[in-house]
């Protein structure tokens, strides 16, 4: 398995995987805003295309703008100019109330820490996105204890977060935004707060629901440990790409 | 650096540490501020009002009604008995030795018939002198028409009933609801017909020359205020009267004038032989003749303290929820201000310097607010006309519709010290929790 | 493609909010006892304050004029002793007919001078059914000496303990009367007392002199009436359930009345004590805005610093693609929650405080050892809390709406969270 990967990340290093249509396209997007007194430059011209099925890493120094581009096409910012297009929609047209519709059903996200409701129980988490998108209960409780199984953690469906270890947690998290059934899924340093032996594992599970469920993944990580996990590296420095 | 030193500087530190944390979590610090500055102030208002209240029904009482203190024979005391009488040579003996600055006034009392037209009613008469009542009750300030000159009645209102001239017609004031049950103005002519001491049956034209305000519930319904002369004249009652009004400057002791007064009448009875009925002389203060309002009027100061005591503590529930919840967020702080080798005790003290600032930061501007209330109220009073107006009347005294402030020192300063006694028991149970933290418990936050 | 948002998820935002309610249980229980103790007090206050005032109502209805009043009109604002019923009899079995579930009893009430030869005071002479009058309840068991009076006695008088003293009268003693007549005369009569009763209420002690219909009516005849009509002055009506007041008022003002006969009800016989319980009340409505103003404060404290320490999670929640007004229910519905059980407990302490002085009563005797005398009527020494399914509704309601308008800024800062808030480390 490990092999596998290796080759489909070396082989797409350079270039997008060649064959499938675009998921994502950024074209020359420019993100600043204000920190206290100063202007940060975030990103300085992204052009990025993201195709479909892809497993792709973005790495770069902390402050390179990995969570600003995150951001953009997670639809929870706007860039300063440019444009940013999910699966054929421009973001950059959509008004907020479009914006969260488009997020609930488009996009599934994984945090770095924090990433679930405190008070509802891992399988109320996995199902809450699914709440929100108006699907069926019975649907809902399916495919939620669906996703628990296939992160192995449905002996766990009724904790609560605190009763948790953190690589559970992000697990969950994980199951969570598989089961919305997006289009992609975001992950912003995934496993900066994990050990090394977890973090491996979150990333191997990721990996396995890349391939099975067709899923595309786009995370974020300075941890050069896990790189090799990816089919696609991208770098980010200084608030541009540096790919290949 | 000695000792002495490395303790100043680290309670100036400790103060400075305390200012700082109250203003971290602002909302919740102007909260709390808020809503005890706001406690405070509607406390400090709440007392001055009731001060107020009190001191009005304490003037009431003994400026218009009461006096200080009073004399009569036992008879009248427990039988309004008619004939139980002072006899003018033991009045004048009071009268001659009153201590400098009491005053004393005489009163008569009766019952009568009155009538106005087709109108009639019962009504009490009451006697007085009017200069000496002048020197003890306010009576003459308290009319709602008319004068309080009882020389010579009034011209008749126009349009009033006819009065033969050949009739004699004595002035009068009457109570304010009398007047409406009469349907009696200034200038009209009221029939009183009684019977007199003598069996007889006495009839009288008199000019009603004023109308009273609800002073006194009996009066207001159904007195006739005259002279003492002409009460003599319509009862024929030949000599003395049935009660003597003392006015004190020193009215929070009444005592030894009791005494003094009492032991008077005494010797004076001893050598003059009193009427055989009627029984003992006997001289009260205002608090023993309406004990129930002497209470009331005396139970103000509880009343502003277990009023203070009780609210504050609703209050003091929330302070509580404040100053636990500070604590508790910032368990690793103190955890590293221990690491760093600041004692329990300062951790304590500082814990409790917070809540005093936060309680200082209320107490001034709550304080002014108060005060500000307080002076509003006293000054302007509150109307309650609209509910009441006739007055109320409580245990036979009627009051007036405004109610006026009275500030204090003790007014202010009970909800203040209630806030701050409230403040610092509220700030003992984080104060105990954190003595208690466990380093470990502590550090992990 | 665009899916519009879902419906709201009702579901999910109740289990959400009542969860997180409970998430600092200290602080949640510490607001809680503030809230609901306060609530209990404000329970106690007005269930002793209505309690007294519903006391002071019934005494006087009872040793007044009853519920409703059927007499002359204008003699209320003249009660002169010629504006009398001149057909008694007949009115009373009219009333009697209409089947009123309570008592009626004809009266004549007049105001008198009463003289022996010790004294002269004014008296109330009211003349009534001796069997049958609700004041015989009250009064007979209070005779110290002596007989109560029969019908168709026509001199006999039962008088207060205190005029029989300031009199100097026992029983069978002769006591003269005098009322004022119309044309500005007197009429007399004499009446001889039968017995002596004591009640302990000054105004009764001292004022009130009873005799049977028979008596009274001598002083109406003087005026002209009919003796073969059972002349009386008023007609007092005694309703069983003090509630159904309104309603019988209107059912006799219906009834064809003889012309020139009013129906009145306490509140226009007494607008005094109307006037004071609405003045009184001023009182319990300070102490209700005081402690209201700290449940508000309390509430937003605590609803606002929950949602401060929860700014990350409102900013995932947003993230995963809840809308903000989906927050703002959110933070709205928390509040709900703390004051529904805020008021469960407030019900369940102040009802306790209600149901013990409901039953046992608050003895005031210490401060007014007879009764306090205000408003022509008295307030008895112990006084026992009441509490309408009005008042429940408002002080609940009360509560219920300073929760919710508390709540309502910091479901407002909730609204404004943005999902980038979520992602702030």
């Amino acid at each position: 398995m490990n092999t596998q990967t290796t080759e489909a990340s070396a082989q797409s290093f350079s270039q997008p995987m060649a064959g499938t249509k675009p998921l994502v396209v950024m074209e020359g997007v420019t993100k600043r805003y204000r920190q206290g007194d100063v202007m940060v430059e975030a990103l300085r011209g992204v052009n990025l295309t993201l195709a479909e099925g892809e497993f792709s890493a973005l790495v770069g120094p902390s402050g390179s703008g990995k969570t600003t581009l995150l951001n953009m096409i997670g639809a929870l910012d706007k860039p300063t100019s440019g444009r940013v297009s999910l699966n054929g929609t421009d973001l950059t047209q959509l008004s907020g109330a479009k914006l969260s519709a488009f997020r609930l059903h488009q996009v599934g996200f994984v945090f770095q820490a924090y990433n679930l409701v405190p008070v509802l129980t891992a399988l109320e988490n996995v199902a809450f996105v699914m709440v929100l998108q108006g699907r069926p209960p019975k649907e809902i409780e399916q495919r939620a204890m669906h996703y628990l199984e296939r992160v192995e953690l449905a002996d766990l469906a009724h904790r609560r977060p605190k009763a948790m270890s953190g690589g559970q947690q992000q697990r969950v998290a994980v199951a969570r935004a598989l089961a919305a059934e997006p289009r992609l899924v975001l992950a912003d340093e995934p496993t900066a707060n994990l050990d090394t032996h977890t973090a491996f594992d979150l990333l191997d599970l990721m990996h396995e629901l890349n391939r099975e469920e067709k899923m595309t993944f786009l995370f974020s990580t300075h941890d050069q440990r896990v790189l090799e996990r990816a089919s696609r590296v991208i770098s980010l420095h200084d608030g541009k790409i540096e790919e290949g | 650096m000695t000792p002495h030193h490395t303790h100043s500087s680290r309670a100036r530190m400790l103060v400075f540490i305390a200012w700082r944390n109250l203003w971290r979590n602002r909302f919740r610090t102007g909260l709390s501020i808020a809503a005890f500055g706001m406690a405070l102030s509607m406390m400090i208002a709440y007392g001055v009002f009731i001060a107020g209240e009190m001191k009005q029904m304490r003037g009431y009482a003994t400026d218009l009604v009461l006096g200080h203190i009073q004399l009569h024979r036992e008879g009248y005391v427990k039988d309004q008995d008619i004939y139980a009488q002072i006899p003018q040579g033991l009045v004048k003996e009071v009268r001659d030795h009153l201590p400098p600055g009491v005053a004393l006034a005489p009163r008569t009392y009766g019952f009568a018939m009155g009538s106005l037209g087709s109108l009639s009613t019962g009504v009490m008469l009451r006697g007085i002198s009017p200069e000496e009542e002048a020197r003890v009750t306010k009576i003459g300030s308290r009319l709602k028409s008319g004068g309080f000159d009882l020389s010579k009645p009034v011209p008749p209102r126009p349009g009033a009933e006819a009065v033969s001239p050949r009739i004699p017609v004595h002035p009068v004031l009457i109570g304010h609801q009398l007047a409406r049950t009469l349907h009696a103005q200034v200038g009209d002519t009221i029939t009183l017909v009684s019977q007199s001491l003598d069996g007889s049956i006495g009839r009288g034209l008199y000019r009603v020359n004023g109308v009273l305000s609800p002073i006194e519930i009996t009066l207001d319904r159904m007195g006739v205020v005259m002279t003492i002369e002409t009460f003599q004249e319509l009862m024929i009652m030949e000599d003395g009267v049935h009660e003597l009004v003392f006015s004190t400057p020193d009215s929070s002791h009444t005592g030894p004038l009791v005494r003094q007064i009492q032991q008077q009448a005494n010797q004076w009875a001893g050598t003059h032989a009193l009427s055989p009925f009627g029984g003992q002389v006997t001289v009260r203060s205002w608090e023993t003749i309406n004990p129930t309002l002497a209470q009331t009027v005396n139970m103000a100061g509880t009343i502003t303290v277990i009023v203070s005591l009780l609210f504050f503590s609703i209050a003091g529930i929330g302070l509580l929820n404040t100053l636990l919840m500070s604590v508790f967020e910032r368990k690793k702080e103190f955890g590293i201000l221990l690491a760093l080798g600041m004692g329990r005790g300062w951790l304590v003290a500082m814990v409790f310097l917070e809540s005093i600032f936060l309680t200082l930061g209320a107490a001034l501007p709550g304080t002014a607010l108060g005060v500000y209330w307080g002076y509003l109220l006293e000054t302007y009073g509150w109307d309650f006309s609209a509910y009441l107006p006739d007055g109320l009347d409580f245990m036979g005294i009627v009051f007036e519709p405004v109610l006026y402030g009275h500030m204090t020192l003790f007014s202010v300063l009970t909800p203040l010290t209630a806030l701050f006694a409230i403040t610092l028991l509220a700030t003992l149970v984080p104060a105990w929790r954190l003595i208690r933290f466990q380093p470990v418990e502590v550090m992990g936050g | 493609m665009n899916t519009p948002d879902g419906k709201t998820p009702w579901k999910s935002l109740v289990r959400i909010s009542w969860r997180s309610l409970w998430r600092n249980r200290r602080r949640t229980y510490i607001t809680l006892s503030g809230i609901s103790l306060g609530f209990a007090l404000t329970v106690f206050f007005i269930g002793i304050g209505d309690g007294g005032h519903n006391n002071m109502i019934r005494n006087a209805v009872n040793m007044g004029d009853g519920h409703l009043t059927i007499q002359r009109e204008g003699y209320l604002d003249a009660p002169m002793n010629h504006l009398f019923i001149a057909q008694g009899k007949q009115l009373e079995q009219q009333l009697l007919q209409a089947g009123i579930p309570g008592r009626v009893a004809p009266r004549i009430q007049l105001q008198v001078l009463a003289s022996t030869s010790g004294n002269s005071i004014g008296a109330a002479l009211t003349g009534i059914q001796p069997e049958t009058d609700p004041k015989t309840n009250q009064l007979k068991k209070g005779l110290v000496t002596g007989e109560w009076l029969t019908t168709g006695d026509p001199q006999g008088v039962v008088v207060g303990a205190r005029m029989a003293e300031k009199l100097k009268v026992k029983t069978g003693s002769k006591i003269v009367l005098m009322a004022g007549s119309e044309g500005g005369g007197t009429n007399t009569h004499l009446v001889r007392v039968r017995g002596v009763f004591r009640t302990g209420i000054e105004e009764y002690d001292s004022f009130v002199m009873i005799s049977s219909l028979d008596m009274a009516q001598a002083f109406l005849v003087d005026e002209g009436a009919n003796p073969a009509g059972r002349p009386v002055t008023r007609v007092a009506v005694f309703l069983d359930d003090e509630s159904a007041m309104g309603l019988w008022k209107a059912r006799l003002k219906a009834l064809s009345l003889p012309a020139g006969l009013v129906v009145l009800d306490w509140q226009e016989m007494m607008p005094q004590l109307v006037s004071f319980v609405a003045f009184d009340n001023i009182g319990n409505y300070i102490s209700l805005v005081f402690i209201f103003t700290m449940v508000a404060f309390g509430i937003l404290n605590t609803i606002m610093m929950g949602v401060l320490e929860r700014t990350r999670e409102f900013g995932l929640l947003r993230a995963l693609g809840m809308s903000p007004w989906a927050l703002f229910t959110l933070v709205v519905m928390e509040t709900f929650w703390l004051s529904l059980t805020a008021l469960a407990i407030g019900w369940v302490l102040g009802g306790g405080l209600h149901a013990y002085f409901a039953l046992w009563g608050l003895d005031m005797s210490a401060m007014y050892p007879g009764g306090m005398a205000t408003s022509g009527t008295v307030m008895d020494s112990v006084i026992y809390s009441e509490l309408s399914g009005a008042r429940v509704g408002m002080l609940t309601g009360l509560i219920l709406g300073i929760t919710l308008l508390s709540g309502l800024y910091p479901a407002y800062r909730a609204l404004r969270v943005t999902p980038l808030q979520a992602l702030q480390t």
